[in-house]
């Protein structure tokens, strides 16, 4: 005879499935936002554990130049014989640092605009609102251009604290201040130009979630304005404020690669993707994996991002119920 | 006359709506007095003004609504003068309010004990750790079984009566002096609808707390309430204690309210119904709002209804007033009204207006 030892305690607690648990159900069955997470995974440790991946450095010129991929050169070499690997690796590091810097900066500004602004309505929306249709209309490469030549040729210098250069050239391998400098400038410009998108998306979550009845409910039972939108309001914009930031970080490294392909940003010898497409040009048909490959990680990492967006939109939306 | 205690008093308070298609006069000239330890119950079709009356009372009437005229008095206290810093201290601390959609009343992304206990945080300033074992306390006390287990979920696990209970805890945390419950069982079915009355009619005895109940089912008014206003397209049109609102309606509109509830074991083939539908609340005209849904005007052949607005007024004992042109008279206009109390009111007139007598 089968015997129940389950006590009442051990009967009434089901095991309930958390939030995360949830979420990572749901996002496992989008197998190409999985394999995008995999790929941005690999990016990360590929340029965290950079200078142990390859016996070689990464700018120092030797002899075995535009050498095609092989065994010993997984990816090739350029044409003062380094190895494309090694510095394709250094460059990683480089822009998920823009990519992952510049997003966070444009959600901040774009959260705090965006439901500011839809919360309070009126001149206060107005204001914001027409701000962000400005900056809409500005043509954003050539003032991208403009700017970092600004900042670059030393016509506007902005002090950085010590510690904040010394981090970022930690993460990045970078050594040289002016390099350092340079990338932060970039961080800043693309944040200043790139809010706004976040702050429209906000804005609209916001206005809607002020008319619901818990804000209401909030009020009456005397919360202040500014608890209910950190409180109250942000973490219910959270799902589609986290799908739009892992979107933008794709956008990010493009443009930076875009920057850099151009000419402005990071200089030779410090390798970036951009930079590294641009120094391919003069021999693109004699040597086309120095252009390539470059080429092939940007594609990849933008592509994984978005697909990883895409992904979290659907893990995380609860009106979709698999 | 004896002095009553009023814990509040609205005096002639009117909100408008600024809309495109001109000023929605939502609550148009409201007074009503709430006594101290009572309860009043505030009943009316939707649309006419009871839910913005107590939202303008507690300030949280938004764009493009507005406050423009009138007073309330809370504790001796005007309100309406107050800065907001100050207004925030007195929702949820000497004010609550609970609404008709419990479950859309709380927040979606947190768990229902972290909201109660928010509670405690902002007017008690106690640390989350302290907040929350409050919370699971004051859930125990709405009866809410296994407090400690329950304040872990999360709303939409809920049923509608589990989260009302939230929502009244949520309430009743400060100990209120005054609760301002809106249609707080319209959503809940009738067992529960009478599990949540019974809880708040003990707290309500257990606090000493005053309780303004907004509903349209004069059920519940009738075993809630101490005193009923009745209200009609942003007025009150008739105010007096809950006997004699069932046992002798002196307003049409009211006595057409009572003729439209169902009696259990009387068989009727129809229920009687109030012809005509709530009238259009932008730029009302100066007249009886009811006038055109009134069947005592046509039996009584008025036209003064349609030419003056009648005036809140005693009837009888001082406690009963209506706004009926039925019971006072009109001197200006060389009015006496067929069930005349001697009362005569004296209404703004428009230029135009003749007697409606000759």
């Amino acid at each position: 005879m089968a015997t129940y030892s389950a006590t009442a305690e051990e009967l009434l607690t089901t095991k309930q499935e958390s939030q995360l648990h949830v979420i990572w159900r749901r996002f496992r069955r989008h197998k190409m936002a999985v394999l995008g997470l995999v790929i941005i995974l690999s990016l990360i440790l590929m340029g965290a554990f950079s200078s142990y991946l390859t016996p070689y450095e990464r700018d120092e010129p030797t002899a075995d130049i535009n050498l095609s991929p092989s065994g010993l050169h997984w990816l090739g070499t350029d044409e003062l014989g380094r190895d494309m690997f090694t510095r394709i690796a250094f460059a990683a590091r480089i822009s998920l640092t823009v990519g992952f810097a510049v997003t966070f900066l444009t959600t901040l500004i774009g959260m705090t605009i965006g439901s500011v602004s839809g919360y309070f309505g009126g001149w206060v929306d107005n204001l914001a609102m027409r701000l962000v249709d400005f900056m809409l209309t500005i043509p954003s490469l050539p003032l991208l251009l403009v700017m970092s030549k600004i900042l670059s040729s030393g016509g506007f210098i902005i002090q950085f604290p010590e510690s904040v250069l010394r981090f970022f050239g930690w993460i990045m391998a970078v050594s040289d201040i002016k390099s350092i400098q340079q990338v932060l400038y970039i961080i800043l410009i693309l944040a200043l130009l790139g809010w706004t998108s976040e702050a429209r998306l906000i804005r609209g979550v916001i206005l809607s979630l002020r008319e619901q009845t818990f804000t209401e409910a909030s009020r009456a039972l005397g919360v202040s304005h500014t608890r209910i939108i950190t409180r109250h309001m942000i973490p219910n914009a959270l799902a589609p404020l986290i799908v739009a930031s892992t979107l933008s970080v794709g956008g990010v490294i493009v443009v930076e690669a875009a920057l850099s392909f151009l000419g402005f940003g990071i200089q030779p010898p410090i390798p970036t993707w951009g930079n590294l497409l641009q120094n391919a040009q003069n021999d693109l048909w004699l040597y086309p994996w120095k252009a390539l490959y470059p080429g092939l990680f940007i594609f990849l990492t933008s592509l994984s991002f978005n697909f990883l967006g895409d992904g979290l939109r659907d893990a995380l939306d609860p009106r979709l119920k698999i | 006359m004896e002095t009553v205690d009023n814990i509040l008093e609205i005096h002639n308070l009117k909100t408008y709506f600024f809309t495109e298609d001109g000023e929605v006069h939502a609550v148009d000239g409201v007074d009503l007095e709430v006594r101290r330890g009572e309860t009043l119950g505030v009943v009316g079709e939707s649309g006419c003004g009871k839910s913005v009356t107590f939202m303008s009372v507690l300030r949280l009437v938004g764009m493009p609504g507005r406050i423009v005229e009138g007073n309330v008095v809370f504790n001796g206290q005007s309100l309406l003068e107050l800065p907001e810093s100050e207004m925030v201290q007195i929702r949820g601390n000497k004010i609550a309010m609970i609404f008709q959609q419990p479950i859309s009343s709380l927040n979606p992304v947190f768990k229902v004990g972290d909201q109660v206990a928010e509670v405690f945080e902002t007017h008690q300033g106690l640390n989350h750790e302290q907040a929350v074992q409050r919370a699971v306390e004051m859930l125990a006390q709405v009866g809410i079984p296994d407090a400690k287990r329950r304040a872990e979920s999360y709303p939409h696990e809920m049923s509608g009566g589990m989260a009302q209970r939230v929502m009244i805890a949520m309430g009743l945390a400060m100990t209120p002096e005054l609760l301002i419950a809106d249609e707080p069982t319209t959503a809940l079915d009738v067992t529960i609808q009478a599990q949540i009355l019974d809880l708040m009619r003990a707290l309500k005895e257990r606090i000493g707390m005053s309780i303004v109940f907004i509903t349209h089912d004069l059920g519940v008014v009738a075993e809630m309430a101490d005193h009923v206003a009745v209200m009609y397209a942003g007025q009150i049109v008739e105010y007096t204690d809950v006997g004699t609102i069932f046992r002798e309606p002196k307003m049409p509109y009211t006595q057409g309210l009572l003729g439209s509830i169902p009696v259990l074991g009387v068989i009727k083939d129809e229920l009687d119904s109030i012809p005509g539908t709530v009238p259009n609340l932008v730029d009302p005209p100066n007249a009886c709002r009811f006038a055109p849904r009134c069947r005592a005007r046509v039996e009584h052949g008025l036209t003064i209804c349609e030419q003056a607005e009648p005036q809140l007024l005693p009837v009888g004992s001082t406690t009963h007033k209506v706004r009926c042109w039925l019971y006072h008279d009109c001197p200006s206009l060389n009015y006496v009204a067929p069930h005349s109390t001697g009362i005569a009111a004296e209404p703004r007139l428009e230029p135009s207006a003749t007697p409606a007598r000759a």
